[in-house]
């Protein structure tokens, strides 16, 4: 009798390469044959895993298309652990490598924004930063503040108009899909405001806002940085938008010298 | 520091100031639409949450586990079992919909 970790062993690898036989434990008539039904039904499991993270890619390229695509990637990228919500994050890559994804230069781009709706969706829960939070703080001392990004939101820099690709994926089936400028780069946000991960596309600048806010900027230091590229830009707006879309979990708590403080001078 | 980034830093104060001070105006519809609701979700079909040793959605294990909870619209999970006249609020036995995690209908 093979132990339990042979056993496990076989297992795995002939569920993994069909070209490696079944384990010697199954035994009996046509034992090849019914073991394919497991490996049939972890291929069909990934694949339909795939299929519900992934609609809009599949959408775009075609039933069949993505099926076949699917197929592969579990070959070429089996799950690393038993969480499903963490198997998928390198499809869009792959299929974007594919030499029938050349027409669609945008796909990676899109499965990016799906993969990080998933994300979004799965991330700790943490209160929203509420415009009123904002409010109650005395306004002169603004500037000075950072922000902690919310733990679900992620963001998307992408130089097709994959946001707009996406939301039109969104349409009812049979409706015309907008007109949509291939020449336009995207970024685009993803937050998780109260239950359901929304994807909002961002002016540049807003985008480059957020980003130095995420990043540890003060917002008086992320305002300026725009600033310097644009004179017309106007902060506030921009910082109530981020804002609104649910990007920050609270105002940080961190220590800054108070500049009324007298200097403490050691003898 | 100079006259430009004094009047740099004044023009960022003041546009954060102004826009902030329209923010009971303008107040967004983001507040919460809906609210966790537990145990009131068929086994496997729980939003989140499902306790330890679970990831997240689609993972409790038995009918209405109190530990595991579904999203409804807001207002609407204190109905589970009390407003039983509409079918979408009926619930097996005297168990009711509760906005903190229960612990009844526990896995074994």
């Amino acid at each position: 009798m093979p132990t339990l970790e042979r056993f496990q062993q076989q297992t795995s690898d002939a569920l993994l390469d069909s070209a490696t036989a079944c384990p010697e434990a199954v035994s009996g008539d046509k034992r090849e044959r019914r073991f394919d039904v497991y490996r049939n039904n972890r291929a069909v499991s990934l694949i339909e895993n795939l299929q519900a993270l992934y609609p809009a890619v599949a959408r775009l390229v075609g039933q069949e298309f993505f099926t076949a695509a699917a197929r592969a990637y579990i070959d070429a990228h089996p799950p690393t652990g038993p969480v499903m919500a963490e198997f998928g994050e390198a499809f869009g890559d792959f299929i974007a490598a594919l030499s029938g994804a050349k027409s669609i230069p945008y796909i990676r781009d899109v499965a990016r924004i799906e993969w990080c709706r998933n994300a979004a969706y799965n991330a700790s829960d943490a209160p929203v930063l509420s415009l009123e939070a904002l409010a109650s703080v005395p306004p002169d001392t603004l500037p000075e503040l950072r922000l902690d990004p919310h733990p679900a939101l992620h963001t998307v820099t992408s130089r097709w108009p994959s946001g707009s690709i996406w939301a039109a994926t969104q349409r009812p089936a049979g409706t015309d899909a907008p007109a949509v400028d291939m020449r336009t780069g995207e970024q685009i946000a993803i937050t998780r405001p109260a239950w359901d991960a929304d994807v909002h596309i961002l002016t540049q600048q807003s985008a480059q806002f957020l980003h130095a806010l995420t990043q540890g900027s003060t917002i008086g230091d992320a305002a300026a940085s725009q600033l310097d590229l644009d004179p017309a830009f106007d902060a506030g707006p921009h910082l109530v938008h981020v804002l609104s879309l649910g990007a920050f979990t609270a105002i940080a708590q961190t220590l800054t010298a108070d500049p009324t403080a007298t200097p403490q001078v050691s003898p | 520091m100079s006259t430009k980034n004094l009047n740099r830093s004044a023009i960022i104060a003041g546009s954060l100031a102004l826009a902030v001070s329209q923010i009971a105006v303008i107040q967004t519809a983001a507040a919460a639409s809906k609210e966790k609701c537990y145990g009131v979700s068929l086994a496997g079909q729980n939003d989140c949450a499902a306790g330890p040793g679970t990831t997240c959605a689609g993972t409790s294990k038995v009918d209405y586990q109190g530990n595991a909870w579904t999203l409804v619209p807001a207002g609407d999970c204190e109905k589970f079992g009390v407003a039983e006249t509409m079918a979408q609020f009926e619930l097996p036995g005297d168990r009711v919909g509760s906005l903190e995690a229960l612990d009844r209908d526990l896995p074994g």
